[in-house]
Parts: structure tokens; C-alpha cells; sequence
């Protein structure tokens, strides 16, 4: 059984080679590099060598299995569970466009946001989303959804934060001075 | 989740800025906070300084972010630690830093009720 797959576009960007790496890998874990149970048993060294490049399914009477290196399950397992925060906060968002969001609900702070921005918030999630989902392999550390939501909730604390609106109002009614060296402070005998 | 030293310890990929950018407090009384918040976290706002110094516009994704929405764009937020905020504007053109805001976390006004 192989996994089908399309090139498609998002926000207009048209996918990368290094996208379709990624559906290749997904075509490899249910694709028709098989071995039985039998195979594992009897040649286990290399099974696993072929393993290390690509997933390989094991099958044992009406059962499959998938065989891959523990890096690249560990990153499908985050990438899912990204999907996942990632849904959880475009609900949200789109409770919010349709007014249906209270200010006491969990995502309440989504309120501070007007539907641009919002949509803007969701361009971004399915972003790095996309760009986690490049390259399963990689060991790089790739743009955190966790966050990015946490970077758009704490600019809702900002927005809606009086004491920051003043500060920000203020900077310019005063002449500013340079900001004291913390070591001038910490180094003082 | 607390900022701590691996905060900076990652690399940048811009080379790093000789030049250095001219960091300034709104004004003597935000320069007062600043002073407030060394003494309560030493360590941290050093970082914090040699950040502003030398990369004000590198992120640190969850840590050090320009702030999102239309009113506040330009605007930068670093977490010195998890109750502390040093909220700055940077300048390209002239390379200056200003500091509008450091101290504790603001805290949201709440939102009217829904109707």
C-alpha cells in the first residue's frame, strides 16, 4: 500500500524538493519495502541497516509493522502532537472571527486580536507547521508551535495591558538617558 | 518556562554586530526600573544588555520576539525571567535601543463581558 501524494499550495507558496522529501518518507512507511517476521529473525542486522535509511514494514501473518530509527518516530510523534495544538488554537481562532469567543474562555485573550491579525496568527501556525514538517530526520531545531503561540499571547498581554499602553505612550515626553550597564550595578564594590 | 543562560547561548546566524547599537530608557524613571530589575536579576539582565547592545533585532523563539498585532509593531519584548519584561524599540536607521518598559509582567486589563 502506498500513500498518495500531492503537491499543493498554501498562502500561495508552492512547496519545496525538501516538501516532497517529507510525502517521500511517508510513502516509504507504508510502501513495499517488506519483510516478513521470518526475514527479521533470521537476518535482523540487515534489516535494520535498511531501516536506518528508510522505514521498513514487517509483516507477521495478518499484522504490519513499521521498523525506523527512534529520531525520526520521535519526530513524527512531535509533529502530531504540534497538529494537534495547532488545530486546538484554529478553532479558537475561528470562534473568535465568528464572535463566538468570550473573554473568559481559555482563548479569550485571541479577543485582543482583530480578524486580520488573526488570520495573520493562522498563517503563521500553518507556517511552522509546514517547515517542521520538511524534513523528519532533522535533528535541526525548527520553529516552535508552542512558541509561537506563547509570542502572540504574551503581545495580547501587551495589548491589553494598561500600564503598557502608558508606558508606551510615554517613551517619547521625556529626554531618554542611556540605559545603566547592569555590570556597573552588580560589579559595584 | 524560565528564561535562563542557555538563552543566549544560541548562535546566531548573523555575524555578530561590532559596531554595537546605542541603548537608551525612555527616561530617568524607567531607567529606575532597570536598575530595580539588575539588582533582582543580575545574571539575566546582563544577557539582556549585551542582547540590546549588540543584537537587538535577533529572535529567540518563546524569549525574545517582536510583538504581534498593528498597534505595537516595531515593538520587542524580552523575558528577562518568567515574571520580567523588558519591552524596547529598535531602531535600524540609527541604531539605537530604546527601553520604554522593565519590570514585572503587565497584567491584561479583563475584557468587557460578551453581550
Amino acid at each position: 500500500m502506498s500513500v498518495v501524494t500531492q503537491r499543493t499550495t498554501l498562502g500561495g507558496r508552492n512547496r519545496s524538493s525538501r516538501q516532497v522529501g517529507a510525502n517521500e518518507m511517508f510513502d516509504h512507511l507504508f510502501g513495499d519495502d517488506l519483510v516478513t517476521a521470518t526475514d527479521l529473525n533470521r537476518k535482523p542486522g540487515k534489516i535494520l541497516d535498511r531501516a536506518v535509511n528508510r522505514p521498513v514494514t514487517i509483516t507477521r501473518n495478518d499484522e504490519s509493522f513499521a521498523l525506523l530509527r527512534r529520531p525520526v518516530a520521535q519526530n513524527m510523534f512531535h509533529r502530531y502532537q504540534d497538529s494537534l495544538r495547532v488545530a486546538e488554537v484554529m478553532k479558537a481562532i475561528l470562534k473568535c472571527t465568528s464572535s463566538k469567543m468570550a473573554p473568559q474562555e481559555r482563548f479569550g485573550w485571541l479577543l485582543a486580536f482583530d480578524n486580520e491579525e488573526l488570520l495573520a496568527f493562522m498563517d503563521e501556525l500553518v507556517g511552522a507547521l509546514e517547515a517542521s514538517s520538511l524534513d523528519l530526520d532533522s535533528q535541526e531545531e525548527t520553529i516552535c508551535v508552542e512558541d509561537i503561540i506563547h509570542e502572540w499571547r504574551e503581545s495580547a498581554v501587551a495589548l491589553l495591558s494598561s500600564a503598557h499602553e502608558e508606558a508606551f505612550r510615554s517613551r517619547v515626553e521625556e529626554p531618554a538617558v542611556p540605559l545603566t550597564n547592569p555590570e556597573d550595578i552588580v560589579l559595584e564594590p | 518556562m524560565t528564561p535562563g543562560p542557555e538563552l543566549l547561548s544560541r548562535p546566531s546566524t548573523a555575524p555578530l554586530d561590532t559596531e554595537g547599537w546605542t541603548v537608551l530608557a525612555a527616561s530617568s524613571r524607567v531607567n529606575k526600573q532597570w536598575e530595580d530589575l539588575v539588582r533582582r536579576a543580575p545574571e539575566n539582565t546582563v544577557k539582556c544588555y549585551q542582547h540590546l547592545v549588540t543584537r537587538p533585532m535577533d529572535r529567540y523563539s518563546g524569549r525574545v520576539f517582536p510583538l504581534r498585532g498593528k498597534k505595537y509593531m516595531g515593538v520587542w519584548e524580552y523575558e528577562v525571567t518568567s515574571g520580567d519584561r523588558v519591552y524596547y524599540v529598535p531602531d535600524p536607521s540609527s541604531r539605537t535601543v530604546l527601553v520604554y518598559y522593565a519590570g514585572e509582567h503587565p497584567r491584561p486589563a479583563p475584557l468587557p463581558p460578551k453581550k
